[in-house]
């Protein structure tokens, strides 16, 4: 699986990647500035003593010669770091002192009376001045050339020092910059964060629009075409869920009149093969109306049901009681016997009445169909923590631990179960648990006998 | 007893007369609102049986003109519509109780026959179970034309019992009953009554069940 770089690394990349080809043009930059200065400043120093020398050349018998003790020679030509180079010439070319090998300024600077260059000496780069000045001033003799050169590696030096000292700051300044931004893009992601974990956290039966409002002004974009499509998923399903409970609803009234007239027809005739028919009608008929009552109570329970938020605080117990009494009809029909515990706890629930209502119907229901006549199922309500929970315990036959998550898949019927059932009932208490956020267990009943399914609904907050 | 069928689907309609007709009721049915209005205002019933799902004029509607006239008649709702929505709209309108389609035929006879007891529960008729009969005026009850000894307490609660037979009554409904009478019963001296109340009407092959934990019931008689 390849790992997905977030947002912020991006970014981070984006940003700080030209920061530092910057830091590096701006260094080259800087270096080139630094030797300006250093040149401008030793090279005054070489004019200097150029001109120092140059006024201390006498003329006498014709003859050119450097008019100073050899003492302030030494002085003149001792610079910061190391001696320069120096050599003065004759305006025919002809050499008076100095250094006889250093070499000669660029030709085409000739007729300049100051100038500077750059020039190898003894196999090392040197700096060199030279400055032309004339023997007598007037007297139309020509001038003489005086040159002073120093090696070059002590300016570079120095440069690349100016360079460095700058360079420290500037690269510190790069990696403030880059933890600013690291930061300051996480704070800015939040937003993001936040409607993360809000997506996260939903139930997956809430298809109600992300807040837009919270989001900043690029993310809104995609905010809205994210709730554009919710909506639509939202408007797909609730048109499947309209459809499957119009159905539902639309076959109410003729398996009703069905129903009906199959029980007539079994108390009319009572022997014979036509009864067993009959009966068998009747049977499926039976069948038929309650797959048509637990299909609409499904279509409702399910995500994008305008019901499945509809919440209000319900006695459970009260609730739960009034089912039961509902039921004892049936139960005694089949000869079980339907009881409440009356060591119930009253608890409070939020939920909806009618889906909880539904929930009871359908665990009552199961109950009778797998428990034996002159069983036992008993409705109870405890209170646990602060949490509510809903208790059907019956005697019957009990549910294999290999079966019990099955018997919640929708349409599964445990093998050799009762015929009535079709496998919907128990899927839709799992349905509208979870759309309470209440667990569903399933265990043996007391004694170990028989089978208990357990809703335990959430504390109230 | 007359009874009133308002039903459009007319297999449905025709089941439910042949099973109450069975029943000795005698049975007018009306398949439209309209027809149903125009019945009730020209003939007393003893009940009416009312699909709310009627084309034009609805089960609500003919249900709101009644109570608009002031009839008192019981009305049992029959809706094929959502069950908690539709009881609450029915019964805020004055049905006296629903049933949602598809029921069982038992279960709606037991509602019309319990229904029909309630319509006379204050008119001091005579209630029949079995062998079993309550006179609500004379305030006694006889088994087979004899009379039984039955303090007003066991009248009280044999009375609730019986107006509403098949069904369970809990102990709060009986204890609600007899403090109708001015007096504070506790759940105790319920099943004290109850208890005599089964012993006197051992012989009379009705039964008084207790319900675990949801109160009691009389038991229809076997053959009824």
């Amino acid at each position: 699986m390849s790992k997905a770089r977030t947002l912020r690394t991006r970014l981070l990349l984006w940003i700080s990647g030209p920061l530092l080809a910057l830091w590096v043009i701006s260094t080259l930059v800087d270096h080139d500035v630094a030797r300006g200065f250093v040149n401008l400043n030793y090279d005054r120093a070489l004019l200097d003593t150029a001109m120092d020398l140059g006024r201390n050349v006498r003329e006498s018998n014709n003859q050119l010669y450097l008019d100073l003790p050899q003492p302030v020679i030494e002085m003149l030509i001792s610079g910061e770091q190391g001696r320069f180079y120096y050599r003065a010439n004759g305006p025919g070319g002809e050499y008076i002192t100095g250094d006889p090998d250093l070499p000669d300024p660029p030709p085409e600077a000739a007729e300049d009376r100051v100038t500077y260059y750059n020039a190898l000496f003894r196999k090392e780069p040197i700096r060199a001045v030279a400055l032309r000045v004339p023997v007598r001033p007037g007297s139309g003799k020509g001038a003489i050339l005086i040159q002073v050169a120093e090696r070059s590696a002590l300016r570079d030096d120095f440069a690349r020092q100016i360079m460095l000292r700058m360079m420290m700051p500037q690269g510190i300044l790069v990696l403030l910059s880059t933890l600013t931004i690291w930061f300051g893009l996480g704070l800015g992601l939040r937003a993001l964060t936040s409607m993360r974990r809000e997506i996260e956290s939903r139930s997956h039966i809430d298809l109600s629009p992300i807040d837009e409002a919270g989001a900043p002004a690029e993310v809104q974009p995609l905010v809205r075409a994210m709730n554009d499509l919710l909506s639509r998923l939202s408007a797909a399903l609730a048109a499947q869920q309209r459809f499957i409970a119009d159905a539902a609803h639309q076959l109410r009234t003729p398996v009703a009149a069905l129903k009906m007239q199959a029980e007539l027809a079994t108390r009319q005739v009572r022997d014979g093969e036509a009864a067993v028919t009959l009966q068998q009608l009747q049977t499926a008929a039976d069948h038929a109306a309650r797959l048509v009552g637990q299909l609409l109570t499904l279509a409702r329970a399910e995500p994008g049901s305008h019901r499945s938020v509809m919440r209000q605080p319900v006695a459970l117990m009260s609730l739960a009681r009034d089912v039961s009494v509902e039921w004892v009809p049936r139960a005694l029909a089949r000869q079980i016997d339907l009881g409440f515990d009356d060591a119930s706890a009253p608890a409070e629930i939020s939920a909806d009445p009618f889906l909880i209502h539904e929930m009871l119907n359908n665990l009552i229901d199961n109950a009778i169909q797998y428990t034996p006549a002159g069983g036992r199922v008993t409705v109870r309500v405890r209170l646990q923590e602060d949490q509510a929970m809903l208790e059907v315990e019956d005697d019957g036959p009990g549910i294999p631990v290999e079966e019990r998550e099955k018997i919640f898949e929708r349409f599964y019927r445990m093998p050799g179960g009762a015929p009535g059932g079709c496998g919907l009932g128990l899927a839709i208490v799992r349905e509208i648990a979870q759309g309470h956020q209440a667990t569903v267990a399933v265990q043996a009943g007391a004694g170990g006998r028989g089978t208990c399914v357990t809703i335990t609904f959430p504390a109230p907050q | 007893m007359r009874l009133l069928i308002v039903e459009d689907h007319p297999i449905l309609a025709d089941g439910l007369i042949i099973a109450l007709k069975s029943a000795d009721y005698a049975v007018d049915h009306a398949t439209t609102g309209e027809q149903a209005d125009h019945m009730l205002a020209t003939q007393h019933y003893d009940a009416v049986i009312l699909d709310i799902g009627l084309p034009k004029l609805d089960g609500y509607e003919v249900l709101r003109r009644m109570r608009r006239k002031g009839s008192k008649t019981p009305v049992l709702m029959l809706t094929a519509r959502d069950a908690l929505e539709d009881r609450v709209k029915g019964l805020d309108l004055g049905a006296d109780d629903y049933l949602t389609k598809p029921y069982d035929l038992p279960e709606l006879e037991a509602r019309v026959r319990s229904l029909i007891r309630r319509g006379q529960s204050g008119g001091g008729a005579n209630l029949v179970h079995g062998d079993l009969t309550l006179d609500t005026a004379g305030r006694r009850a006889t088994i087979k034309g004899a009379a039984l000894d039955l303090s007003a307490r066991e009248l009280g609660v044999l009375e609730v019992l019986m107006l509403r037979s098949g069904r369970v009554v809990s102990k709060e409904q009986l204890a609600e009953q007899l403090y109708g009478w001015g007096e504070e019963v506790g759940a105790n001296a319920i099943e004290v009554y109850v208890h005599r109340l089964r012993k006197k009407l051992e012989t009379a092959g009705v039964n008084v069940r207790t319900i675990r934990g949801l109160g009691y019931m009389l038991e229809k008689a076997a053959h009824e």
